[in-house]
């Protein structure tokens, strides 16, 4: 049986600090604040790391 | 004037608009460390077809792939989205497929390979997207260091889109580049 690696919040906010993250509308680039960085953490928290295949 | 064109001839705004085949509608490029990029008013009554690429740039994350929404007046499509995929590994005959009508964006239009560092390269065409109706989309484009394949994305909402916004599956992008054609109605 495989077992696919998932994200942690931990893994995530080390990787992705607070006030690094960016959002982009055209030209225009933000940086998300920190109520957009939490939720955007977690939508990955639980997610399956990339391996290249669908997931 | 019909085409062909020979030497000589003088052509009007009408040839030209005739004749054109893709025409470029807009370009955008990603900043730095970007977890996702909207792109505005690059679909129009003008075209029934488009052809996007994403190319250059980088994903933060190795083995991810793009993924996207419609989006209308800057509004994201959060819904209505069939996704299939066919693919099948380089070293191996058997077809493998994936499905989903559960996550709310097209899936599996290609991506990044096992090094992170790898430039980005997806293209996607879409179907209607203007147009009242579902929009359909293709990508022969999926593909990792270990497959490839070909993806279909139906937007079942009988809604008019006129922007659409990218972001990695994961991650961040940085410097990736969207080109937005339109297929000429003629």
């Amino acid at each position: 049986m495989i077992t696919m690696a998932t994200w942690t919040r931990q893994e995530l906010e080390t990787l992705y600090p607070d006030g690094t993250v960016n959002v982009q509308v055209d030209d225009e680039v933000t940086v998300m604040t920190s109520e957009e960085w939490s939720a955007w953490i977690d939508a990955q928290v639980g997610t399956e790391k990339p391996n290249g295949l669908p997931a | 004037m019909a085409f062909p064109y020979s030497s000589g001839d003088v052509l009007t705004a009408a040839d030209l608009n005739q004749s054109s085949g893709l025409v470029l509608v807009k370009t955008q490029t990603a900043g730095t460390a970007v977890s996702s990029m909207t792109i505005t008013n690059c679909f129009s009554s003008t075209f029934h077809n488009y052809f996007l690429t994403v190319t250059g740039g980088t994903f933060n994350t190795a083995n991810t792939q793009v993924q996207g929404r419609l989006v209308a007046g800057g509004v994201e499509a959060s819904t209505g989205y069939k996704n299939r995929l066919l693919y099948s590994s380089y070293s191996a005959s058997t077809p493998l497929a994936a499905s989903s009508i559960t996550n709310q964006r097209i899936l599996w239009w290609g991506g990044t390979k096992a090094n992170a560092t790898a430039p980005v390269f997806c293209r996607l065409w879409l179907m209607g997207v203007y147009l009242t109706d579902g929009t359909y989309m293709t990508s022969d484009a999926y593909g990792t260091d270990g497959f490839a394949g070909n993806s279909s994305c139906y937007h079942t909402t009988p809604a008019s889109y006129d922007g659409i916004k990218i972001n990695p599956e994961t991650g961040t992008m940085t410097g990736c580049t969207v080109r937005v054609y339109g297929y000429n109605n003629g």
